[in-house]
């Protein structure tokens, strides 16, 4: 999955698709930011600031991140692909299967170039949109508002836990064209509990 | 196979919708004016890491430092992909995506290929000067594109 959006990315597909006059309100989210590089941490929370993003946590580890995580309200987390050691597939890895009040939490994964060795890691991790770099300002707000809008269900298998990878009929967010050339098929499924089990 | 689905919707979905707030075009709008100060620092980041790769490609590895040496290219390559991105540095980000790709191949194929390695370094080096017309950069670019499709057959 990462390898697909990252090459159709760079291609043009799913490129943002802002107006300029939509109105959104960031200032009440607390966003979690997680990045190993210093620089690249405080230049995305810079960026947020510029969205109106008033509560920025800022961390650069997956450790430090899973530390707040267990004791803080997160409404976003923005993480790094890519970190030495615990790097954030795993982070998002353990938060969906946590049972923290913030498992749910949208993720939107940050890849520069995801190694083949870690592809089905990329894929698995439960993340809800991967964003490949070059991470621009417009393109961060693009995905945040994605991300938002994002109303798939979660899942959770003995293999798998995050938002349902099929899209079944709700297909790509509002104004995106789909990247397949055929439809997807728009399976019929009753999601309207606020929470269910199904065998 | 037992599938829990959890149908809640996002506070940051209920929180983006609230009164108030900013337009997309004023938003990015300061986010350029809060991210364009660091963009010196960004490149005194890029130039820094384009000297240790210098470096490190010019001091080959033993055969048992190839791994911790293809790793250390590759994360060079990485921090000057995410750090000239934001700032519309392209071709650079471009070429520093290609060696990692490359760094990431040398290291699944375990065989150590120093040449375009080389070639990727001095490449970077030559769009970080800025100094080259379009075209140029776009032939410095499809030059290195032929490098890595070379090396792809391999370990493909």
């Amino acid at each position: 999955m990462a390898n697909t959006s990252e090459s159709a990315e760079r291609k043009g597909a799913g490129a943002p698709n802002l107006n300029p006059n939509t109105v959104f309100n960031l200032s009440k989210a607390t966003v979690m930011v997680v990045d190993d590089e210093p620089f690249s941490l405080r230049l995305t929370a810079q960026t947020l600031l510029g969205f109106g993003v008033v509560t920025r946590h800022q961390c650069g580890s997956a450790d430090d991140a899973t530390a707040l995580l267990k004791s803080h309200p997160v409404d976003l987390l923005i993480v790094d692909a890519e970190m030495p050691g615990k790097d954030g597939y795993d982070l998002v890895h353990w938060l969906r299967r946590s049972g923290l009040d913030n498992a749910w939490t949208p993720v939107l994964m940050i890849s520069g170039h995801t190694p083949v060795s870690k592809v089905a890691k990329a894929r698995d991790c439960g993340a809800n949109f991967i964003v490949a770099r070059p991470l621009t300002a417009t393109l961060l707000l693009d995905r945040i508002l994605w991300v938002a809008k994002d109303i798939r269900g979660m899942l959770e298998t003995k293999s798998y836990a995050g938002p349902d990878r099929r899209f079944r009929e709700l297909g790509p967010p509002e104004g995106v064209a789909e990247r397949r050339g055929d439809p997807m098929s728009r399976g019929k499924i009753n999601l309207s509990a606020e929470g269910g089990t199904t065998a | 196979m037992s599938v829990n689905w959890v149908m809640r919707r996002s506070r940051l979905s209920k929180l983006v919708n609230q009164p108030g707030g900013v337009t997309v075009g004023k938003a990015l709008a300061e986010a350029a004016v809060h991210t364009e100060e660091f963009r010196a620092e960004a490149m005194t980041v890029v130039a820094a890491a384009l000297d240790e790769l210098d470096g490190v490609v010019g001091a080959p590895p033993s055969p048992d430092e190839v791994p911790a040496w293809l790793q250390r290219v590759y994360f060079l390559a990485t921090r000057i992909s995410d750090t000239a991105g934001p700032f519309g540095y392209e071709d650079l980000c471009a070429a520093a995506f290609s060696l990692c790709e490359l760094a990431d191949r040398q290291q699944r194929g375990r065989a150590l290929d120093l040449p375009p390695l080389k070639v990727h370094a001095a490449s970077l080096r030559l769009l970080l000067s800025g100094d080259q017309p379009p075209e140029a950069r776009k032939a410095v670019l499809a030059g290195l594109s032929q490098v890595v499709e070379r090396t792809r057959r391999p370990v493909d």
